[in-house]
């Protein structure tokens, strides 16, 4: 008797044949043995793969592999947060640069404002003055 | 113990103790899970580390009401999928001197005999793991400690659904052939 494919055999075992191809797979090794000995090992096999000796984790490692990750997240967070704090300024350096443009026009203003100032307030000076005067005059003309 | 959602939230708050939550219950998972993959301990610890530079990262965009295990498992697997093609030239090294020490500092139940049956048992399949060709392994770990489908193994993957089956018989049938060796040699 022709032994059946080996990925058949295969399949068998984890369930995965489905209605005829099954019957037919399931009544050939109740009769070939050297199928039905390939059934009893991927049988095992598979019990095995399933119950794995989970691997040793090396605890010291770990232990310094989780400080690195904590000091990684903490570094992320305070670097996301600063450029929270960035996008939120961003509108700063535009006003901040308008208000430097402006303070270079501000001491010939201030310059010409002052002098404004001290010609206006000489020029008032002088007006209370020749009021002043022109009083005193007509107080002796009458 | 903290559901995942009340850790992914605590996450995306930036509060630290959320990510302390997250590796307490997921490193060593993560770290098993890349070692199953990898059979390199160094190889296993540096992708574990690698997962989690990456979730921290991505953090943000995780939908609560979804489990973490998944997604790390997902980010596991494309991680240890990057390594291997990495690694792909250099040819894969069996521990051999590792799976013994293992054996001997197994101090699980049952008597000695016993102990020492089940260590050599394990032994052979570590080794015989450790020789298959890493994209094999990865499906094997996924089908059989996973349990995940041949669907979900190709889209995990990336892989087209014939490939891994294609892999997975090869790569039962080599360890069949393996447990048959050691059966007759032991």
């Amino acid at each position: 008797m022709r032994c059946l494919d080996d990925s058949l055999l295969q399949m068998l075992v984890e369930g995965t044949l489905e209605g005829p191809e099954e019957d037919i797979v399931y009544a050939h090794v109740q009769t070939c043995a050297a199928c039905k000995e390939t059934v009893r090992a991927y049988k095992q096999l598979m019990w095995d793969l399933e119950h794995p000796r989970p691997p040793d984790v090396p605890a010291a490692e770990m232990a310094e592999l989780n400080k690195a990750l904590m000091a990684v997240w903490k570094a992320e967070q305070s670097a996301q947060k600063h450029a929270k704090r960035r996008s939120t300024r961003s509108f700063i350096p535009s006003w901040a640069g308008y208000s430097v443009q402006w303070a270079r026009h501000v001491p010939p203003v201030d310059f010409v404002g002052g002098v404004i100032t001290r010609a206006g307030s000489r020029l008032l000076d002088t007006v209370a003055l020749l009021r002043r005067s022109g009083k005193a005059k007509g107080g002796e003309r009458r | 113990m903290r559901s995942d959602d009340e850790i992914i939230r605590l996450c995306q708050q930036g509060r630290s103790e959320g990510f302390a939550l997250l590796l307490d219950l997921y490193q060593n998972r993560v770290y098993r899970r890349a070692y199953s993959f990898l059979h390199d301990k160094e190889d296993a610890l540096d992708a574990t580390q690698d997962v989690f530079v990456r979730v921290l990262k991505a953090i943000g965009h995780f939908e609560l009401g979804n489990p973490i295990w998944p997604w790390l498992r997902q980010i596991t697997t494309n991680t240890c999928l990057n390594r291997i093609r990495e690694k792909r030239s250099r040819p894969e090294t069996l521990s051999f001197d590792e799976a013994w020490d293992q054996m001997d500092t197994d101090d699980g139940e049952g008597n000695p005999e016993r102990r020492a049956l089940d260590a050599w048992e394990r032994m052979w399949l570590e080794q015989a793991l450790g020789e298959l060709p890493p994209l094999h392994r990865m499906v094997i770990v996924l089908r059989h400690q996973e349990e995940l489908s041949y669907e979900e193994i190709s889209r995990a993957m990336n892989l087209p659904l014939g490939t891994v089956k294609t892999y997975l018989f090869r790569a039962r049938r080599a360890l069949r052939e393996a447990m048959e060796r050691s059966s007759r040699t032991g």
